[in-house]
């Protein structure tokens, strides 16, 4: 069954560039991506009953903090224990403590290498 | 008020009136009496150049003030401006650009900013001067980078001076440094009338150091006695320097404390920067026709029209300061698509890739620049620097192609909790 994977990031063209390196994941049709460039957008999705399987998040957002939006997410008990990524270009361990606390499942700094995010979705998602 | 030109031929700027009913000091020069010789602006700090008419002659003038002594604040002005002489001027290296029929309340705000720009601009030609020489802290033989260097004359410079310096009261060791550090630039601003603080750095430390007139020795040991006995504090009699260590990532927290939002840093931003904003405006709208022409025009000129609109961009958003990473990351794409092999545009997948991703990039620069500048709504009007840089590399490293494996150490990693 496809996996559905969620990016959230107000940059599209680091949308496009996260899509072209998992776009072989996509193709042999082992998950399904969408992206939004608006957290607000998603966080309005998901309380209509839109579901996802892994969401993948940037940090820096102009409306609203990825952190913040993951912990929103995570107070939801139909969310509680599904994975979520920080892609971001932060890297400080104070964020990633945070991060800890609010019960993300990694972080991936930018730029990223293509077979980075790859290994990541295959490896939180247990896809061989 | 610093010394200020108005350069004209014969009509004279409406603006003059103000500066005589404000009694502003100013001096008039004629255009053709500069010939090629910028220098003559050497005794300026503030020059008024019109635009309407010799706008060539005016052209080449800003251009060469930009190589003069100190680096002048050089004013573009037009009765009748139009998107085209306002981008030529600033592309040309003017700081900004005046309307002549300004009415006076602006004129006079600009004039403040444009003379704290211009002592900036004079502290900073001649500190640069002295920077081969040895370091100003009485700790080290050397050291790695002066980051900056404050002319304290009054309480509120010393506000400045503190601002910077609380970035690194990161650490309960450097607690001690800094109260002492703050009581002494106190004294000393009630009792010299000059001093200077001096930001230096190695990879270990910071240096903070206070420069004055001599001060009798038993002055300073005992502020310094009284204050603390802090092994991290050293003087003799023209200065005192406090050592700071650096922690680690503190960069990265330095950042993370220092994010403002877009309203505060409109409120913060006297320079008028309509003009600008405009000129950004235009050129995204020019990037997207050129790009869309790629289509059909799949060569060099073309490349080379988007990659000199992206390096006017890029200068463009370096005038804004503050956003230096952004007009970094619009030279990376500049350099990149002027460095794209012809050959990849025979292919339409990648036609489409290239246009699909300067589409993206364009679109994301559209909205900073209404989240930030226009409508303001951005809680962190960084938001962008270091996304949009780390996206201009790796479509950089797309578009150039480059095997990933040879550029394994620019790029991230992923951590699992």
């Amino acid at each position: 069954m496809l996996k559905k994977v969620v990016f959230v990031d107000d940059s599209k063209t680091v949308l496009m560039t996260a899509e072209l390196a998992v776009k072989p994941l996509v193709e042999q049709q082992v998950i399904d991506i969408i992206t939004y460039d608006d957290a607000t957008k998603f966080l309005s999705d998901v309380e209509n009953d839109f579901s996802f399987d892994l969401l993948i998040t940037d940090v820096n957002m102009p409306n609203i903090n990825g952190l913040e939006m993951a912990k929103q997410i995570k107070s939801n008990p139909k969310f509680m224990a599904k994975p979520i990524l920080a892609l971001t270009t932060e890297n400080s361990p104070e964020l990633k403590t945070i991060a800890k606390e609010i019960g993300l499942t990694g972080w991936i700094t930018k730029p990223f290498k293509p077979q980075t995010l790859e290994k990541a979705i295959k490896r939180v998602l247990r896809i061989r | 008020m610093n010394n200020i030109a108005v350069v004209y031929k014969n009509n004279k700027p409406a603006f003059i009136d103000i500066f005589k009913k404000e009694n502003i000091n100013y001096e008039e020069i004629n255009i053709e009496d500069i010939a090629d010789d910028a220098s003559l602006f050497n005794n300026y700090d503030v020059i008024f150049v019109d635009m309407d008419e010799d706008i060539d002659k005016a052209l080449k003038l800003i251009n060469k003030t930009k190589f003069l002594k100190d680096n002048k604040v050089v004013i573009a002005t037009s009765a009748n401006p139009n998107n085209l002489n306002i981008q030529q001027a600033i592309t040309a290296g003017a700081s900004d650009f005046l309307r002549q029929n300004i009415d006076a309340e602006t004129l006079l705000k600009r004039l403040e900013y444009y003379s704290v720009s211009a002592n900036q601009k004079k502290d900073k030609a001649a500190y640069d001067v002295i920077l081969d020489a040895q370091p100003y802290n009485v700790f080290t033989d050397s050291i790695l980078k002066r980051s900056i260097r404050f002319d304290i004359k009054k309480e509120e410079n010393l506000t400045s001076a503190w601002d910077y310096l609380i970035h690194y009261a990161d650490s309960k060791g450097n607690l001690c440094g800094l109260r002492l550090f703050f009581s002494i630039a106190e004294w000393l601003v009630n009792n010299t009338d000059k001093y200077h603080i001096i930001y230096e750095e190695d990879d270990d430390n910071h240096y903070v150091t206070m420069q004055y007139k001599p001060i009798p020795k038993k002055v300073i040991s005992s502020l310094a006695v009284k204050h603390c006995k802090y092994d991290r504090m050293r003087y003799d009699d023209e200065k005192i320097s406090v050592v700071l260590k650096k922690e680690q990532n503190a960069q990265e927290q330095i950042r993370y404390k220092k994010k403002i939002n877009a309203k505060e840093f409109m409120e913060m931003t006297p320079l008028e920067i309509g003009a600008k904003l405009d000129m950004l405006e235009d050129l995204e709208d020019r990037l997207t026709l050129e790009i869309n022409n790629l289509y059909t025009n799949k060569d060099r000129e073309s490349l080379q029209t988007i990659a000199d609109l992206f390096k006017e961009y890029s200068n463009i958003i370096f005038l804004l300061n503050e956003f230096e990473k952004l007009s970094n990351a619009m030279n990376i794409m500049a350099n990149t698509i002027e460095n794209m092999e012809i050959g990849m545009l025979n292919e339409d997948e990648t036609v489409n890739l290239v246009v699909s991703l300067l589409y993206s990039l364009i679109d994301d620069l559209n909205k900073w620049r209404i989240k930030v500048f226009v409508n303001q709504e951005a809680q962190d009007v960084h938001y962008l620097d270091d996304s949009l840089l780390a996206s201009c590399n790796q479509i950089s490293s797309i578009l150039q192609r480059e095997n990933s494996s040879e550029n394994d150490d620019e790029y991230g990693d992923i951590e699992l909790f």
